[in-house]
């Protein structure tokens, strides 16, 4: 007749409170980031991928998933954007991002801090979204010519939400929910 | 782990940077995107040839053949059967837009594809 919960799983109702927050707080930085004007209309500094990143390394893996699917589902919904090719490209990017990174925490983050964690998936993010560029469109060239400016791009802009992340991790204590996995 | 960026973070960084930076160069103006050599001839038609492989073409035209030289992304009309061998003294074309045209013997040769500026600068 024990009533409460096991540690750490879904129904644990702080972990569920603050696993809400994240998502909310991704869907609102992706719509928020959306709305801004760029110079080049694909080209976002990715503001949402701070929330991800930090379920990620407060919560573990299958919590930032979840951030993840939240964030692009809603997101897209919300922009309108839903099942077009942005979807597409949101969803197979961030998802592939969200393994390398998860992988990375895994095995490599004692080297590697946030920062660094944060922009090889950010990097991943925009390699697998060029490639997936290249399956629909099937243009190998314009791919080809895009790829070296994608990979500065997720560079700079993994640098910058690492940081943020990093900032958030250190400054905030969602450790306090859950150690890792 | 949570509050100090690395010395690995900034290896990788550097490495994301330069493997960048090595790819935009290799795909830069010359790079795959690649121009093409569009010769069109009245006598013998339409033949669109990859710049940036060299070769020797020989075009027929009204008076007879124009060889057209294509070497390190650049073509040039080399001869020509044409009284004035205006085409030859155009030299070396290799920026998108530019052209060389031979009118006695009805062939002229275009540069397309991503421009340095744009179409209509040379």
């Amino acid at each position: 007749m024990t009533a409460s919960p096991p540690e750490g799983s879904v129904t644990s109702a702080g972990r569920l409170s603050r696993l809400g927050l994240l998502a909310a707080a991704a869907v609102a930085a992706y719509v928020f980031e959306s709305l801004l004007p760029s110079p080049v209309p694909w080209a976002r500094i990715g503001l949402s991928n701070v929330f991800v990143i930090t379920a990620l390394f407060a919560f573990g893996a299958r919590d930032a998933l979840l951030v993840n699917l939240i964030r692009v589902i809603a997101g897209n919904f919300l922009m309108g954007f839903m099942f077009s090719p942005a979807f597409v490209f949101s969803l197979a990017g961030s998802t592939s991002a969200l393994a390398v990174m998860a992988l990375l925490r895994w095995r490599l983050v004692p080297p590697l801090s946030v920062v660094g964690v944060s922009c090889l998936g950010a990097v991943t993010n925009n390699v697998v979204q060029v490639i997936v560029f290249t399956l629909l469109f099937s243009a190998a060239g314009v791919a080809r010519g895009l790829m070296g400016g994608f990979i500065l791009l997720g560079a700079g802009v993994g640098f910058f939400t690492g940081l943020v992340a990093m900032a958030i991790l250190s400054k905030v204590r969602l450790e306090t929910a859950r150690p890792v996995d | 782990m949570l509050s100090k960026v690395t010395a690995a973070d900034l290896v990788v960084i550097g490495l994301l940077v330069a493997l960048g930076i090595f790819l935009l160069g290799s795909a830069g103006p010359d790079g795959a995107g690649g121009r093409l050599l569009t010769v069109k001839s009245l006598k013998s038609g339409i033949l669109i040839h990859d710049l940036s492989q060299d070769a020797q073409l020989e075009i027929e035209g009204a008076l007879g053949t124009t060889v057209i030289v294509v070497e390190g992304k650049q073509a040039a009309f080399t001869s020509s059967p044409c009284p004035h061998k205006l085409c030859v003294g155009k030299g070396k074309i290799g920026r998108a837009g530019e052209w060389v045209l031979c009118l006695p013997n009805g062939v002229i040769a275009e540069i397309s594809g991503e421009g340095d500026y744009d179409g209509i600068t040379p």
